[in-house]
């Protein structure tokens, strides 16, 4: 168990929290980029401040407190002018700095707008995503791990979970529940559903360890059957601090990325680049597909026949905030105690004015971060990606037929190319 | 026919560990009259409650304090110890701390 005053210390997420301070030290997804295409106004809640993102006339991205200082209206009904965004209640105008530029109903001459600013965020694009920073300054960079710079296929599942961000992170060190929640379960609902279980989740765990490492925390594994030489325990793959989880195999590479809205709210999306390798990429542009994950049915109950499904269970039944002084911890769950170890001793980094783990701020570092990730997954070979796709969040995609015709393709090839 | 032993409405097989919160509950009625013996009653669980609360209040290095939110005490229980992993905001400390209730020598292998 852990103490009350220390559970909240681990899954605040406001401003003035000690967490809320450290997480400010990050960059966060807030929108897809095309979605300011569609319209060029958005409302984000981040960290638990709402906010309004737009893209003015010059292509200023701009990040501003929701309300308008004037009369508190909100600026997500603003009109984009080409500098800055006008409230549509008086017409003052903000630039994407905070800045005042014009307070049309007031006098001629006045310098009253000099005297007002809004709160202001940057805002960069990355991998066809919009990035915020909500920390003080200098900012760092927003890091380019590689999922977001390499060529592939990209594919986006995402969904707005009512659960505290932290409890989906404690998943991303919980090795073992792989194999009960995506094998047992599945398997259990296998015999009654008929719900397709995949056979490269029932792997028995023999070993996990955790290794602290410059981005966060290398996960791995020893199945039943694998030796230390396998990829689950050799190379493993990252929990990336303090947010995301760096996952795939067999030529998927996904970021799973748990945006902390608020407390007990978390922005959860599956950002994956497809690129078997050894054939030509199909033709694609940079606007993402996109699409919601269902995680509930029309009774309301968790739709739990696909792996991210029943991973949405766990988290979300856990409660919005989980009460971990009820909780029995065991030996298992060490990834757990080591995760929330760390987050505690970086919200000391940053009290003691430090940059905390995974800050990047020079910039030959980040022209691209090549995390650690298992390609042979569950050494499962070209069975894992296809069970991957079907039984995973990826059977939404608009595109899966194509995804799965790629995969194909490339494992004929290189079929052709071994018998050749 | 010989009279049948009475049977223990339930049946202990060694003493149960003590939950935390005290011995189990024990639920099973005795039976009635002319009415022949079952299965043996369950015992019915306590719930655990998690709460063993944390037996110490100082850092083993530096002897800050660990009572306070900012110290990491975490309680995992391994087996039939209970670990606390501690983070000492003061000095660095890293380590787990486990209370020993009997000194356990020497386990015979595969005994």
């Amino acid at each position: 168990m852990l103490s009350k005053e220390r559970n909240e210390r681990l899954t605040r997420v406001g401003k003035g929290t000690p967490l809320g301070e450290l997480l400010r030290r990050y960059w966060y997804p807030v929108a897809f980029a095309h979605e300011l295409d569609d319209w060029p106004v958005k409302k984000v809640r981040l960290l638990g401040e709402d906010l309004v993102l737009y893209r003015d006339g010059s292509g200023n991205l701009g990040l501003l407190h929701e309300l308008c200082p004037h009369r508190r209206a909100s600026l997500v009904y603003g009109a984009v002018e080409e500098v800055g965004i006008r409230c549509g209640y008086h017409g003052w105008l903000f630039d994407h700095t905070g800045r005042c530029l014009e307070q049309p109903a007031e006098p001629k001459g006045s310098t009253f707008k000099e005297r007002v600013t809004t709160t202001a965020y940057r805002v960069q694009e990355l991998g066809g995503m919009l990035w915020a920073y909500l920390g003080p300054e200098p900012a760092p960079l927003l890091p380019r791990y590689d999922v977001f710079v390499m060529e592939g296929l990209r594919d986006v599942g995402h969904c707005l979970l009512p659960v505290n961000f932290m409890q989906i992170m404690e998943n991303a060190v919980d090795p073992t529940h792989v194999e009960w929640l995506h094998g047992r379960y599945f398997r259990f609902l296998q015999e009654r559903t008929g719900a397709r279980a995949g056979r490269t989740f029932q792997g028995r765990h023999v070993k996990i360890a955790f290794d602290v490492f410059e981005h966060g925390i290398i996960k791995r594994r020893l199945l039943e059957g694998q030796s230390e030489e396998d990829d689950d325990w050799k190379v493993g793959h990252p929990l990336v601090f303090p947010y995301m989880m760096r996952v795939g195999g067999g030529g998927a590479h996904q970021m799973q990325i748990r945006v902390p809205v608020d407390d007990e709210t978390t922005w959860f999306i599956l950002y994956t680049c497809h690129d078997p390798g050894g054939i030509e990429l199909p033709p694609h542009d940079d606007r993402l597909v996109t699409y919601e994950i269902p995680w509930l049915d029309e009774k309301g109950n968790h739709i739990v026949d696909y792996i991210e499904g029943q991973d949405i269970m766990a988290w979300v039944t856990q409660g919005r905030i989980a009460d971990r002084t009820k909780e029995h911890l065991g030996k298992s769950d060490t990834g757990v105690a080591l995760l929330r170890r760390l987050v505690f001793e970086n919200i000391a980094k940053v009290e003691r004015g430090e940059d905390p783990l995974g800050v990047i701020r020079d910039p030959a570092a980040n022209v691209r971060i090549d995390l650690p990730c298992e390609r042979n997954k569950f050494g499962a070979g070209d069975d894992f990606i296809v069970e991957w796709i079907e039984g995973g969040s990826s059977r939404y995609s608009p595109q899966k037929d194509e995804i799965l015709a790629l995969y194909r393709r490339a494992q004929e090839a290189r079929r052709v190319g071994v018998g050749a | 026919m010989p009279d049948r032993p009475e049977l223990p409405v339930a049946e202990f097989r060694g003493a149960p560990p003590e939950a935390p919160n005290g011995p189990p509950r024990r639920t099973a009625q005795p039976r009635r009259p002319g009415e022949p013996p079952g299965a043996p009653e369950p015992i019915w669980a306590t719930p655990t409650s998690g709460q063993l609360g944390v037996p110490f209040s100082f850092c083993p290095r530096c002897g800050a304090s660990l009572d306070g939110p900012r110290a990491f005490v975490q309680e995992l229980w391994v087996s039939e110890e209970s670990v606390f992993h501690v983070w000492c905001p003061g000095c660095g400390f890293v380590g787990n701390v486990v209370p020993v209730h009997r000194m356990v020598g020497h386990e015979a292998e595969g005994g």
